[in-house]
């Protein structure tokens, strides 16, 4: 009887030393593992220098030209305009930003409504010339001259914006533009005094004119 | 069944997309553009208003001159610009009876008045033919305001009707402007 109680004991005995191995061994690894002295190795690399990134700007001036006689630009008002007649008016687009430009396009905003902003074929007609320096002002190129937008209705540039050919949308680059706006020689008779109905005669109109470039193709750059 | 299950299947496609479109973010849409400083150009046109009167300080009537005559009197009426627009020419009408007999049609220089019958205030008077009711075109440049006088002088007692024309295509004015 004493016998098997002292066996009873030993087995009991065995069992919780193997319990209280296995406790101290779990407790051991997770303070290991929370006191990183595991082996596992990490490795960073940082540059030392450069790495700065910033981003381009794109910017269209607008300014009148500088030549003497002919600085007044869009802001010269044109008065007591008749058929036949071209008034021109002198400007410098320039992009002044960091970033190259594509596709210029022009629009013309107006409040107005009535023949001269309505009526292609009677109404006002521009035409842009561009020369590679500075107009005279006589209105004369002396270097090359180009066309940057034909002959066309102010109706067409006020329903949508027409695209127009600069020579230098790069960066720096400056265009000398002569915006020529004029009334077409129309046949009108004036009966006893009484201007006929839908005359270009006796009418105003305010222009505003918006040029416009968009950011050259997008770029991948290895270096 | 089969057929109502792929149905429903396209059904569930189609509104999974257009619930999903709007919210999905533009593609290739990024790019920038640049607008110049708008600037605003102020227009305005001219008029032409050439009318006839009965005095060269007359003001545009908006239609004709009726103007009495006396068989054998000098009868002096102007041709007036109070427009913005100068003219090379333009068109004169006088009605009258049919067979009206014009002695004689005048004009002195321009902006001189007739200060007594067939007499200009300075220089001389000018003879120049018309006949009734007969659109005749009279070439002289007529500047913004300014006026020219005629004196006819004829063989009915009436009513003698004015009417006056011109053409935009006559204005005198056109041309290019820089500034």
């Amino acid at each position: 009887m004493s016998q098997k109680r002292s066996v009873l004991t030993r087995g009991a005995s065995s069992v919780t030393l193997k319990v209280t191995i296995v406790i101290t061994a779990a407790l051991g690894g997770a303070g290991l593992v929370a006191s990183n002295v595991f082996a596992a190795l990490t490795a960073t690399a940082t540059n030392t220098s450069g790495g700065s990134v910033t981003t381009g700007t794109l910017k269209l001036q607008l300014a009148p030209s500088g030549v003497s006689g002919i600085t007044g630009g869009f802001t010269s008002p044109i008065s007591a305009m008749g058929p036949g007649d071209t008034f021109n008016r002198y400007i410098d687009l320039s992009n002044t930003g960091t970033l190259d430009g594509a596709s210029p396009t022009l629009q013309i905003v107006t409040a107005d409504s009535n023949t001269l902003v309505n009526s292609a074929p009677a109404g006002l007609q521009v035409t842009i010339t561009a020369c590679t320096v500075a107009w005279t002002n006589a209105g004369v190129c002396s270097g090359t001259s180009s066309v940057a937008l034909a002959s066309t209705p102010v109706s067409t540039l006020k329903a949508s914006a027409q695209i127009i050919t600069l020579p230098s949308v790069l960066v720096g680059g400056v265009n000398f533009l002569k915006v020529a706006t004029s009334l077409p020689l129309g046949t009108e008779n004036v009966l006893n005094g009484v201007l006929p109905v839908g005359t270009v005669q006796g009418l105003t109109a305010a222009l505003t004119w918006t040029f416009v470039i968009q950011e050259r193709a997008a770029v991948t750059n290895n270096s | 069944m089969g057929r109502n299950h792929k149905a429903a299947s396209l059904v569930a496609a189609v509104m999974g997309a257009l619930l999903l479109a709007p919210i999905q973010p533009p593609i290739a849409s990024a790019a920038i553009k640049a607008t110049a400083n708008p600037s605003t150009l102020a227009i305005s046109t001219g008029s032409m208003a050439i009318f006839a009167g009965d005095s060269y300080t007359a003001t545009n009537p908006f239609g004709v001159l009726v103007t009495p005559v006396i068989n054998g009197r000098a009868k002096v009426f102007f041709i007036k610009n109070t427009g913005s627009f100068g003219v090379t020419r333009f068109v004169l009408t006088l009605s009258l009876p049919s067979n009206t007999n014009i002695a004689n049609f005048r004009r002195c220089n321009i902006n001189v008045y007739f200060s007594a019958n067939d007499k200009c205030k300075t220089g001389s008077h000018t003879s120049l033919t018309i006949n009734e009711n007969v659109a005749t075109t009279i070439i002289l440049n007529l500047p913004p305001n300014s006026y020219y006088a005629f004196q006819i002088r004829q063989n009915k007692n009436t009513n003698m009707t004015v009417s006056v024309s011109a053409s935009s295509t006559n204005i005198n004015t056109s041309g290019v402007s820089n500034s």
